[in-house]
Formats: C-alpha cells, structure tokens, sequence
C-alpha cells in the first residue's frame, strides 16, 4: 500500500494495518504520536533521557497490542496518554532521592546564557508550582497549556466532561498564579 | 487595585511560554529507536487470539484458572495421582529388593582375597 493512501488513515485503521503485516503504517503512527507522548512525558519527568525511554517504552508496548487491539473501545491516543502517565509515575517513584533541581541541564549553545539559566528557573518554579496542585488540576493544566491540547481532548483523556476540564483549568491557574506571585521579581518578570 | 483575569492569564503565559521554550524536542534518534522496535515486533511471530475463541466458554474457563497450559498441567497431575492410586504396582518391594541386590554385591565384593588368605594359613 502506498505511503500517501496510508497517511490518509484513522489512528486505528494504521494500528489495524500495521498488525496485519503493512509496516510502514508504523511510520505514520510514529510521526503522529512521537512529539505528543515525549513531550507529555518531558513536563513530568523533567528530563531528556528518561522522557526518551518512556517514549520509547510507550510505542513499544503499542506495537505489542497491535494484534489484539480491540477497535471501538478507546481511541489509540487515550491509551498511549494513559501508558505514558503511568510510565512517569513509575519513573518519578524510582527517582525520588534525586531532587529534579539538582539534576544539571545541558547548555543550549544557540542561546545566550543568562537568558537560558533565567528561563530554566522560571520553568523550574512553573514546575514546582504545579506539582503543589492536586493531581487532576496538574494534569489538565499541563495538557492545556504546555501540550497545547484542546478542552475537549483532554475531557477525554481523563474522562471527564469539557465543563469540567475547564473548572479544573480555572482553578489550576489561580492556584498557580497566587504560588508564582511572591516569586515573580526574583524570575526577572517586575518589568515585564 | 485587583487584578483582573486577563493579567493574571498573561502573567502566567510567560511562564508556561518559559517552560515550552526549555522542554527540548523528541530527537531523530528516538524516532529511529521507536521505528528499530517496531520492525522487530514486526518480525516477531505473533500468537493471535481469534474474537470468536476469546468469546467462547472454553476460553473463559481456561483464562479463570491461569491458561490453558497451567489446566493441561493440573490434568496431567491429576490423571498420573489418579493411576497410581488404582493400579498400584508395588514398586516399593522392587526398589527395596533391587537395594538388597546391591547390598549382597557389596558383601561379595568386600574382601575377595578372603578364600585365598585361608589356603594360605592351611599351609
């Protein structure tokens, strides 16, 4: 089958296609879900190799249920959202003597360093600010607004209603911005 | 002054605008990894389950006491208790005469100059 006829396709018919024997449908599953679960996986685990690995694990694990993925029941992207999440927590669990500030991020030479450290602390306090909310609040937070994902996605993804998500969101946002407040000038924003 | 919900949305902004900007890209090596795992599942030979077995009795039955081959192992043991308890072979008396067999070689074989120490001192 023909690369352009197979991109065409539902996220379902690739798994289905890609079980029964047409292995370039990986490839687009790949190109589609790739960016999201590492990105899902990065804004939790805060770091490059351990977002590579449960990105990897997570795909891996697709690949596996292919055969015997039951069509109707869930979409492919709820199910992978649901695998990355629990791999996170699995991954955060293992890890936890290791405080995430400590861990050292690599320069990014195409920046100027002062900028760079000061964007890393501001994504730092963001990050702490948002481990304080409670966990659903956490979730639709992140996926709104660092995932770019839309209400209704997300309603889906956790099972709730849009009316919900975006209480949930409201309520994160204010949480988070009365967390962030006390320390907006020490993140270089008084002028801002 | 308090401020309203539009100024607080875009002081947040910039700190979710900050965070995006720190979070790093998924790599072309992660998609050569992912892409590696999927042709050696590919590969794989795979056991496929057809909907109409999964539905059926029989499967349920052997899914509820661990599979089908922990079932076929419980129903071997079970035929191998039951036989031994009818037939009954007596395979205790042949294992105890069969040890006796051995323990006479043993005796036979414990001095084999005995006869010949008894010429001597004949002499």
């Amino acid at each position: 089958m023909q690369f352009e006829h197979l991109s065409g396709m539902s996220d379902e018919a690739l798994l289905t296609a890609y079980a029964n024997g047409i292995p370039s449908a990986s490839k687009i599953l790949t190109n589609r879900f790739m960016p999201k679960i590492f990105s899902q996986a990065f804004h939790r685990v805060r770091n490059e190799a351990d977002a590579d690995e449960i990105a990897q694990e997570a795909m891996l694990r697709l690949w596996r249920i292919a055969p015997n993925w039951k069509q109707g029941n869930a979409k492919i992207s709820t199910w992978l959202y649901k695998v990355v999440y629990n791999l996170c927590i699995d991954c955060i669990r293992q890890k936890k003597t290791v405080h995430l500030d400590a861990v050292t991020e690599p320069v990014d030479d195409r920046q100027n360093v002062t900028d760079f450290l000061l964007n890393q602390s501001r994504a730092n306090a963001l990050y702490n600010a948002l481990a304080k909310l409670p966990v659903r609040q956490r979730e639709a937070v992140s996926m709104r607004h660092l995932e770019c994902i839309s209400n209704p996605e997300i309603a889906e993804k956790l099972e709730l209603s849009i009316e919900a998500v975006e209480s949930l969101i409201a309520r994160g946002k204010q949480k988070l911005s009365e967390t962030l407040q006390s320390q907006k000038s020490d993140l270089g924003y008084q002028n801002d | 002054m308090i401020k309203g919900e539009n100024d607080r949305d875009f002081e947040l902004e910039a700190f979710f605008a900050a965070a995006k900007q720190s979070a790093p890209a998924a790599s072309e090596a992660l998609k050569y990894k992912i892409l590696n795992s999927s042709e050696q599942e590919f590969k794989k030979p795979k056991n496929y389950t057809s909907k109409q077995f999964q539905n059926s009795w029989w499967y349920n039955f052997f899914k509820e006491f661990g599979g089908f081959y922990l079932v076929l192992g419980y129903g071997t043991v079970a035929t191998i208790g039951i036989f031994i308890g009818l037939s009954s072979p007596n395979w205790s008396n042949q294992i105890l005469q069969f040890e006796e067999n051995i323990m006479i070689e043993e005796l036979e074989l414990a001095d084999p100059f005995i006869d010949l120490s008894s010429l001597y001192l004949e002499e």
